[in-house]
């Protein structure tokens, strides 16, 4: 079962209609629909894409510039989740602004949408593309990749950091540049264990000491200070809103920094909490009672479009509101521009 | 009023519509802050979202609108 809510103007919830949710909706999935819990939910700024562990891939939402993977002569948009049929099985997927970038099992680099500014990677000429693969390019085994609003990191299995699209305000590390519009070494001088992106800055961990983490870009919060003073026990997840760091700690505790003028970041007093997903300016999170093991859904932050899960819509300044839907032991999260997605079995 | 702009952007990250004389830049809820150049060049600074209450100022040397439009528009453009 999948449930959405929030901003809802291109079709992104898959709900069958472009009418905002303020409360969690049943989404609308298509009869061939995997009945496992997705491995990936990665949303661009009005697209969504969920990646199941066989491979397959499903996208809902604005397809006007081929951000879905499929022609938008066609499907100008999605209003329900559509299966993108290929012969790739997937393996990662992450969404910027109006692109997504997927990585199939053999390590091979498909990008699809529009970029102004470097974010297909193909090059500096091409700004569209329906899933085109990026040539000449072989970083070795991939375990992660993440996209902001307009550049993508790519994380290899050896540690080493890749990345292309907009660079003007560091993101991409040195050289700083506007654009870089293919695929480039990110120098940071350590081996990178996880990353994320903001909205224009890059989150990386250094595997050797995850104590360690280093902000490339925007730190216009002063969240790389903060960091360097952090000293918590372990990570278990670091995230990225377009303004804000988020890490789950191994204790079930949040710690995060950055924009704070909507609730985004979380009340002090969390515990228990098993996993998160952050969104542009808003977050959610599961929370497992430690002696009834009762889990609950939480969200907090910017909720204009509903996208809090409170009726009537609004943000959730320094508490947390509970989802009114019951959390079973399998329940997967999701987060992206002013929307949330909760999946749980049955 | 300092409350409700959502964040301060260089009129360098924006993108320049040329069909619509018209500067956006993308807003956390999905769609794009909006401003009219022709109102940049009146001395207005706040790009309104069509579908949400935020608001971004845009940061924008005035002298460059006013004699130098084809750069601040083509900067829009090309430099972000």
């Amino acid at each position: 079962m999948l449930y959405a809510f929030g901003s809802n103007g291109r079709g992104q919830l898959s709900l069958g209609h472009l009418e905002d949710a303020h409360t969690p909706a049943p989404c609308l999935i298509p009869s061939l629909f995997p009945s496992v819990p997705p491995r990936e939910i990665a949303a661009g700024g009005n697209h969504t894409v969920l990646l199941f562990p066989s491979g397959e891939c499903f996208f809902a939402g604005d397809n006007t510039e081929n951000q879905c993977c499929l022609p938008s002569t066609i499907f100008p948009s999605l209003t329900s989740f559509h299966p993108l049929s290929s012969d790739h099985r997937w393996e990662h997927v992450s969404a910027g602004w109006s692109f997504t970038i997927l990585v199939d099992y053999e390590g091979k680099i498909f990008v699809s949408g529009n970029g102004q500014k470097g974010e297909l990677g193909l090059g500096e000429e091409l700004r569209d593309a329906l899933l085109e693969e990026i040539i000449d390019f072989s970083p070795g085994k991939v375990i992660q990749i993440a996209s902001g609003m307009a550049h993508t990191l790519l994380l290899t299995a050896s540690g080493d950091v890749w990345g292309w699209g907009a660079g003007r305000k560091g993101q991409l590390g040195e050289p700083t540049q506007s654009i870089v519009p293919r695929p480039r070494k990110v120098e940071v001088g350590f081996p990178v264990s996880k990353l994320d992106c903001g909205k224009d800055f890059s989150i990386l961990v250094n595997r050797d000491n995850p104590q360690h983490m280093e902000i490339l870009g925007n730190d216009r919060y002063r969240i790389g200070p903060s960091l360097a003073s952090w000293s918590g026990t372990g990570i278990l997840d670091v995230q990225a809103s377009w303004n804000g760091v988020y890490l789950l700690e191994t204790s079930g505790t949040i710690k995060a920094w950055g924009k704070n003028d909507r609730g985004q970041l979380p009340p002090p007093n969390l515990d228990g909490i098993t996993s998160i997903a952050v969104g542009s300016e808003h977050a959610l999170a599961i929370a497992e009672d430690k002696t009834t093991k009762e889990r609950k859904i939480i969200t907090w932050g910017w909720g204009e479009h509903g996208n809090c899960g409170k009726s009537g819509g609004g943000d959730v300044i320094g508490e947390v509101f509970t989802l009114d839907i019951s959390a079973p032991e399998n329940v997967r999260i999701g987060a992206g521009c002013a929307t949330s997605f909760v999946w749980m079995e049955g | 009023m300092a409350d409700s702009i959502y964040d301060e952007i260089e009129i360098e990250d924006m993108t320049f519509d040329k069909d619509r004389n018209l500067y956006t830049y993308p807003c956390p809820c999905g769609d794009r802050f909006e401003i009219l150049l022709d109102d940049l060049r009146e001395g207005e600074e706040i790009a309104v979202c069509p579908s949400c209450s935020l608001m971004i100022r845009v940061i924008f040397e005035a002298v460059s609108l006013v004699f130098f439009p084809r750069c601040a528009v083509s900067c829009g453009v090309y430099e972000g």
